[in-house]
């Protein structure tokens, strides 16, 4: 635990001496994987512990960059850089987890698809949010009285809430909360058997998970200055899904691994060829095939990790 | 002196699938500590009445109490608190988990502390020292770390009665008004035998 804690904390250390030493474009690159890292554990959250393999996450982290792009833009505070984000996808993932936990499988999947990708054509089309421009000219905030808006502030922040959110899904997963949502992963049906209101602690569970990625959205929002309704596309579900099985399904370090690993063949590979695309899905599908636990699963020597 | 009443009543109870009358018009009624077994030719419809007292199905027909309050149209969890437990015909266990962590899922399902959010499993003591004692109820002492999946087919028929066993606690434990009862669906005798002689001998021996 111990050696865990200190790997930890040098490896924060790290990444935030990362600027001193590296330009913009890769202290830029870091905190992307950051904030992707805090999306993808969120979702490793309900598929790696819950068993809920959700295929509309692009929803909350949508939802977090919206709210935040048009709060921030009034006022450029706490409470539009995380606190109405937050709250918002929550209350958001408690409305449409309430239609799609009932079902499960592949119901499930197409269910939270179909919710995200409404989100989707809405903003697509109205004009209040900017409709496919999205909402441009986000500024950075003043989070708790620290200003975010200096290079080197804002990628502490970014690190400090990434540490966070790692260290509270860290806790949640080890909590009798999350010894349940493993059980539901493993037998609903005898869950509900030996008195657990199995739905209620499944719903909890995505409202957690939403909340978490609407943080990552509203990061996005502050990191890039724009949202688009690209954020409620399929194809940041599936980006995010992509990563966590890369990473290791259900070991909430291993979606991080799994965001590093997309993004930096996004940015290296594509320097060289477009077909950029065409590498990652040869990774995909190596690790799919020779390490379906992933690279943590890779790493710990053990293959089936959690596949 | 007229009869105590019945724990479990079956009144009249019918489920039909479609143009199949699974179950039609049971009617029972099984006074408090005596044990009754339910036989009958394949298809029968003797695991239909087991999943309709234990809420897995509703009836289509009829009404089922227990302790005199009506069971009918209950979730199987609501039904579970109420102290009805159960085991399964085909082995439905939790595969990945160590046997210990099936039965503290079990023995911890009375949700009190099960929304803690941030704190550790461990701190919940009591529902893990009932997992320790069921697991040495029903033999299983010297296997708490394997995964249930790992177990041979006799030791996860033993951890099957040792989940139902363990779901028991929280009724017991939090001294609620409720009697508990068991459906024992497709234990073996032997096995039950060996779990109910352990038990007559330890009130014998106290």
């Amino acid at each position: 635990m111990s050696y865990r804690l200190a790997t930890f904390a040098v490896l924060l250390a790290v990444f935030a001496i990362v600027p001193s030493f590296f330009g913009n474009y890769h202290v830029k690159l870091l905190q992307e994987i950051l904030i992707w890292g805090i999306f993808a554990m969120s979702l490793d959250l309900l598929m790696g512990y819950a068993g809920m393999v959700s295929f509309g996450h692009s929803a909350f982290f949508g939802i977090g960059g919206y709210v935040a792009a048009l709060v921030l833009k009034q006022s450029a505070g706490t409470l539009g850089a995380l606190v109405f984000p937050a709250l918002a996808a929550a209350l958001a993932a408690l409305v449409i987890g309430f239609f799609s936990i009932r079902v499960s499988g592949v119901y499930f999947i197409m269910l939270t698809l179909a919710f995200s990708q409404m989100f989707y054509a809405y903003t697509f089309q109205v004009a209040w949010l900017g409709a496919e421009d999205g909402i441009v000219g986000v500024p950075r905030a003043s989070v708790l009285g620290v200003d975010t808006t200096t290079p080197w502030a804002f990628h502490l922040y970014v690190i400090a809430l990434a540490a966070l959110a790692l260290l509270v899904l860290w806790r949640i997963v080890r909590s009798p909360f999350g010894h349940v949502l493993r059980g539901i992963h493993e037998n609903e049906a005898r869950m509900e058997a030996i008195g657990y209101p199995v739905n209620r602690y499944k719903l909890l569970a995505f409202a957690i998970a939403g909340l978490l990625a609407g943080v990552a959205g509203s990061l996005y929002a502050q990191f890039s200055g724009s949202i688009t309704p690209d954020a409620f596309f399929w194809t940041t579900s599936g980006e995010a899904l992509l990563m966590v099985i890369i990473g290791g399904t259900g070991t909430l370090g291993g979606a991080v691994l799994g965001a590093a690993t997309f993004i930096l063949l996004q940015s290296f590979v594509s320097t060289y060829t477009e077909r950029w695309m065409l590498i990652l899905g040869v990774t995909f599908i190596t690790f799919v095939l020779f390490a379906p636990g992933g690279i943590v699963g890779a790493l710990k020597g053990r293959i089936g990790l959690r596949a | 002196m007229t009869p105590p009443p019945p724990l479990l009543a079956i009144e009249g109870v019918t489920r039909s699938f479609a143009a199949l009358r699974a179950v039609n018009g049971v009617s029972l009624a099984l006074p408090a500590r005596e044990r009754r077994a339910i036989i009958g030719p394949n298809g029968a419809g003797k695991t239909t009445l087991f999943n309709l007292i234990t809420g897995q199905l509703a009836p289509s027909g009829g009404r089922i109490l227990f302790e005199g309050e009506p069971l009918t149209g209950l979730a199987p969890h609501t039904i579970a608190r109420r102290g009805i437990s159960r085991s399964f015909q085909r082995t439905n266990l939790f595969p990945r988990l160590a046997v210990l962590e099936n039965l503290r899922l079990a023995a911890a399902a009375d949700g009190r502390g099960s929304y803690d959010l941030l704190g550790s499993v461990g701190r919940l003591a009591a529902p893990l020292a009932r997992a320790r004692e069921v697991a040495a109820e029903v033999g299983l002492a010297e296997r708490l770390g394997e995964p249930a999946g790992l177990l041979s087919y006799g030791e996860q028929r033993q951890l099957e009665l040792g989940v139902a066993l363990a779901t028991q606690f929280f009724s017991a434990a939090a001294a609620l008004p409720g009697a508990v009862f068991s459906v024992w669906h497709n234990l073996s005798g032997s096995l039950l035998a060996a779990y109910w002689g352990r038990r007559e001998t330890t009130r014998n021996s106290e």
